[in-house]
């Protein structure tokens, strides 16, 4: 960037560059290392600005120039390219639509990144704003949620970050306005509609006394819910909404495109946890979110916070032996998952772009030597060389702006196209739009891929002397054009890097295809309840519900079975507690494991069709009331029971969940190992799960139904929804789908990038092959003469067949080399998003240079067969 | 020459604001120095600093001098306010407070009290 930057000086600010260069450099080095500190978009925005300010500096100190010449010749100029460009129709066309697609592409992957990744965050200075998280003291790269205890404790002794406050996800059904809904909410500890300091479009913000225990129940809603219930009228301020069985006040309304933290959110409410709840510190479910203090640096903060932290392990050392603190800029955690995949896909355009840029050149190159005849008697006649490459890199430009103009109206077309299909769950992807700064992104890449594309032909024509293409000499030459070789070898090495990266998805997409789930996804419906209200503030009615509704359920006509668990598989981790065995109890001081548990109904494993490995399955007496027992993860027995028998028999092994003074449950009896499921998706490894029955967990509320048809699932939706409706017509139901789907969203992610990957690729493949089909039909053409006297001398058609093909293979080859190096490299940066292969996977790789080397052999396989195809005495005689 | 000077571009007046009270400043200095006191309300980038500083150096307003050696490292080159710089500093404050004035004749702005 630095190196960018010192060449935009020189040109553009000669004078300063040469009186100040290197002190101007310096400073703007320290500018953005200072911007680096605060992230890298801050990095990236710096340079923006930077440059834009050279840009326009430049412009305001521009020289006078020396007379009026420059505008009419420039004009005469652009006025000969557009006859130009009319007179061959169709190279124009090639041109315009290579230019279209490629910068269209680029377009609209730029609008995304801008809009996901570069635009700031729509807080108050939200540059100071920053997310806190517990990360693994050992690894911490290994981030999580916090305690209350922790949090409250951060945010009492912190002076640095201030304010800070956490918040944690609510969904909440509401009832009394028509049919129950459910509604996304966030609760927050402290304000965090204070921490991010945005005004309400109307009414008022909760603040920290709002969150007091036993203040009135308030909060804030959406624009869009305010439009929707209240019609957007005022009067929604002092209304109440029944939430979760609750009366809250609205006092505020956020204002239009608002959102925390993700688009979803439909309201925002003070927690007001209970003194025990603030004081937990074994329940880990809050984000931090803190606003650095004026004058406070990142790094302070982050030593305060770390200090802070030591203090907790000692004082807590059974909850916080494990927990480091992890600080990282707001605007980078919400976008961490997409980032990559957005730079990605911004570098794979780019790289088709200049792939189609070297074909430019190429075609250009072969028009140009064609008019060399003309340009040598332009130059005869006395106009300088300067001038005339002027010329040329006015066409190209001209031509780029127009392929920009089209490239604009395709980028608009492929971005709509792109957000709605890409998976749901990019953050901020409603921002990406193709305004201002796009345009400002288009047209710069026009205009350097015109420059780009342009050069090489003008260069070229600048160095030949006239005479000799008067002669016409150039027509005898062998053909050899290192230029057109460096050009096709590069688009080569490009394509098969672009190649690489798809074929890796590819393999990773399979592979997690065919990746055993642990169950059978085969005709079965999920639906979600979370029973709210006072009426299932114990845990008898929550069990009669539950069981009320599994039962009716199995009696549906067209079931086969049913049963109710508190996720989904594949869905995600879901709740986590610690692990312990009563046998072996942990030395003082240390953290147990934390490991996710199911709270599932007695059919659950059969429904689901989960094999029992070894002991039994859960019957109904196996709740708090009979023999409490539990079911565990065939990965967990063997985490905590190694096959060689050292631990003993887990089967009979006697375990609790949670910490010693905050139980799950008492204690439970491992009476089975059931086959391992897949709880956070295909292309997770998370397996490790304790299930227990819903009357040996009778607190948990929220539970998803599952019923296995003997036909389509979905036929049943309705069926499904009316029972929950019957036993209690005041609950939501919530994703009503079938397996098949989730299991289709949580692959959609690799798909999404797969399918975008091998598009680029494929279309880089296809170009790469036109550019050596070009070059290789461009050398025949102008060796025709050669190969006439060969043949006319006994050579045979195979031989000078094989000598074509060979000359083109040996760009092919230096290319695919150059490629497979830049692709060893390069696909590094994919490790996170592969499955199951390597980066530098042999096999890949291999395959991918196999499949460019044999499209490079047949591209030039085709003019080789045309140039053993003339009859020699045509050739010779043109001469 | 001097008549390009009467009015000075605001990032002009600041630079020499932040020379006013004596100090040699060097580039990156002056760049921080501004955007603490306008609470980032104004915030150079090189380019614009160093194409500044290059016009008022050729216009005399300031000067250049070499760093004091005890601030280590490389020497950097330091910039000083001129009498002239001063002078047409002082100018423009004035035209800035009769400017000010006259938004508070018109209520643009509160009275003093």
């Amino acid at each position: 960037m630095i190196a960018l930057y010192r060449l935009a000086l020189r040109v553009l600010l000669p004078s300063v560059f040469e009186r100040m260069g290197g002190e101007a450099i310096e400073t703007s080095a320290r500018l953005a290392m200072a911007a680096r500190t605060r992230g890298r978009s801050a990095w990236l925005r710096y340079w923006m600005t930077e440059f834009r300010s050279l840009a326009s500096t430049a412009w305001r100190e521009r020289p006078p120039r020396k007379g009026a010449s420059m505008i009419p010749t420039l004009f005469q100029d652009v006025r000969y390219a557009l006859r130009l460009l009319r007179r061959t129709p169709g190279v124009t066309f090639i041109a315009l639509v290579t230019l279209a697609l490629g910068i269209g592409a680029n377009t609209a992957i730029f609008s995304l990144v801008d809009g996901v990744l570069l635009r700031p965050l729509a807080y108050a200075d939200p540059d100071r704003l920053f997310l806190i998280q517990h990360a693994l003291i050992t690894d911490r790269t290994q981030v999580g949620s916090a305690t209350p205890g922790n949090f409250y404790d951060l945010q009492r002794a912190s002076r640095l970050m201030q304010p800070m406050a956490a918040f944690s996800s609510a969904t909440a059904t509401m009832t009394g306005r028509g049919e129950p809904e459910r509604l996304q909410g966030i609760e927050s500890n402290g304000s965090i509609l204070e921490v991010l300091g945005v005004a309400p479009a109307i009414g008022r913000i909760f603040t920290e006394a709002d969150d007091r225990i036993g203040a009135p129940k308030v909060i804030v809603i959406s624009h869009d819910i305010w439009q929707r219930l209240f019609g957007g009228s005022a009067e929604a301020i002092g209304q109440t909404l029944t939430l979760a069985g609750t009366p809250c006040t609205v006092i505020g309304i956020m204002p239009k495109g608002f959102n925390f933290p993700d688009t979803q959110v439909d309201f925002w409410a003070p927690a007001q946890l209970s003194a025990a709840a603030r004081a937990s510190r074994t329940e880990f479910y809050l984000q931090i979110v803190g606003r650095l203090a004026s004058g406070a640096t990142p790094a302070a903060a982050r030593a305060e916070l770390d200090a802070i932290m030591a203090r907790l392990r000692t004082e807590y050392p059974v909850a916080n032996s494990a927990v480091a603190m992890d600080v990282q800029p707001l605007g980078q955690a919400f976008v961490a998952n997409v980032s990559r995949l957005l730079w990605i896909l911004m570098g794979s355009v780019g790289c088709v772009l200049l792939i189609a840029c070297a074909n430019l050149a190429n075609l250009l190159l072969a028009r140009a030597t064609g008019r060399s005849r003309e340009i040598a008697i332009r130059q005869a006649i006395g106009a300088g060389r300067a001038r005339l490459v002027r010329q040329l890199l006015v066409e190209s430009v001209l031509l780029a702006l127009l392929g920009g103009a089209a490239g604009l109206l395709a980028g608009m077309g492929f971005l709509k196209a792109l957000v709605a299909w890409l998976p749901a769950g990019i953050p901020r992807i409603d921002l990406a739009s193709v305004d201002a700064r796009v345009l400002a992104f288009t047209f710069a890449v026009a205009a350097v891929t015109g420059v780009l594309f342009g050069l090489a032909p003008a260069l070229q024509l600048a160095r030949r002397s006239p005479v000799s293409a008067l002669r016409d000499d150039w027509r005898t030459s062998t053909g050899r054009a290192p230029l057109r070789a460096i050009l096709v070898a590069g688009e080569l090495a490009m394509a098969l890097v672009l190649l690489a990266g798809a074929g890796l998805l590819i393999r990773s997409f399979v592979l997690m295809q065919r990746e055993d789930p642990g169950f059978s996804t085969d005709r079965l419906l999920t639906l979600q309840v979370r029973m709210e209200g006072p009426a299932y503030a114990k845990g008898q009615p929550r069990i009669a519900f539950v069981n009320g509704v599994v039962d009716r359920l199995k009696a549906l006509p067209g079931t086969i079975d049913a049963a109710a668990s508190s996720y989904a598989p594949i869905v995600g981790r879901g709740t986590g507690a610690w692990f312990n065995l009563v046998a072996r109890p942990l030395p003082p001081g240390t953290t147990p494991p934390g490991i996710p548990y199911r709270v599932i109904t007695s059919g659950y494993f059969k429904t689901m069709q989960i094999p029992l490995v070894r002991g039994r399955l859960l019957a109904d007496t196996d709740g708090l009331a009979g023999t409490p027992s539990v079911v565990i993860s065939e990965s967990l027995a063997r985490r905590f029971w190694p096959s060689d028998g050292s631990a003993g028999d887990p089967i009979g092994a006697q375990i609790y969940l949670g910490a010693p003074d905050n139980k799950l449950f008492d204690r439970a009896t491992v009476v089975g190992i059931v086959k391992d499921v897949k709880l956070a998706g295909l292309g997770s490894s998370l397996t490790d799960a304790v299930y227990g029955l819903n009357t040996l967990m009778p607190w948990w509320r929220n539970f998803t139904f599952t019923v296995r048809t003997a036909g389509d699932p979905t036929a049943l939706a309705s069926a499904a929804r009316q029972i929950v409706h019957d036993a209690d017509p005041s609950l939501a139901i919530t994703n009503l789908q079938a397996m098949t789907d989730i299991m289709r969203t949580s692959v959609a992610p690799t798909r999404a990038s797969m399918l975008l990957l091998a598009l680029f690729a494929a279309v880089a493949m296809i170009m790469a092959a036109v550019g050596v089909f070009g070059v290789m039909s461009y050398a025949v053409n102008l060796r025709s003469r050669e190969m006439g006297i060969r043949l006319a001398l006994g050579a045979r058609p195979a031989e000078v067949r094989s000598m074509i093909v060979a000359d083109g293979m040996k760009q092919a080859i230096v290319g695919v080399a150059l490629g497979v190096a830049g692709a060893l490299w390069l696909t590094r940066m994919m490790a996170s998003m592969l499955f199951g292969v390597t980066p530098g996977d042999p096999v890949t790789l291999a395959s991918v240079a196999v499949l460019l080397l044999l499209t490079a052999a047949l591209a030039s396989y085709i003019p080789a067969r045309r140039a053993t195809r003339v009859d020699p005495l045509v050739v010779l005689r043109t001469e | 020459m001097t008549d390009r000077h009467d009015f000075l571009t605001p990032q002009a007046f600041q630079i020499l604001l932040s020379l006013a009270d004596g100090r040699d400043l060097h580039g990156y200095a002056i760049i921080q120095d501004i955007a603490e006191r306008t609470a980032d309300e104004i915030r150079l980038t090189a380019s614009t600093l160093y194409a500044a500083i290059k016009r008022m150096l050729d216009a005399g307003l300031i000067a250049e001098v070499d760093a004091s050696a005890e601030s280590g490292g490389a020497p950097r080159r330091c910039y000083r306010i001129t009498g002239a710089g001063r002078q047409v500093a002082r100018r423009e404050a004035a035209r800035l407070a009769r400017t000010v004035a006259m938004a508070r004749d018109k209520r643009l702005l509160p009275r003093k009290t």
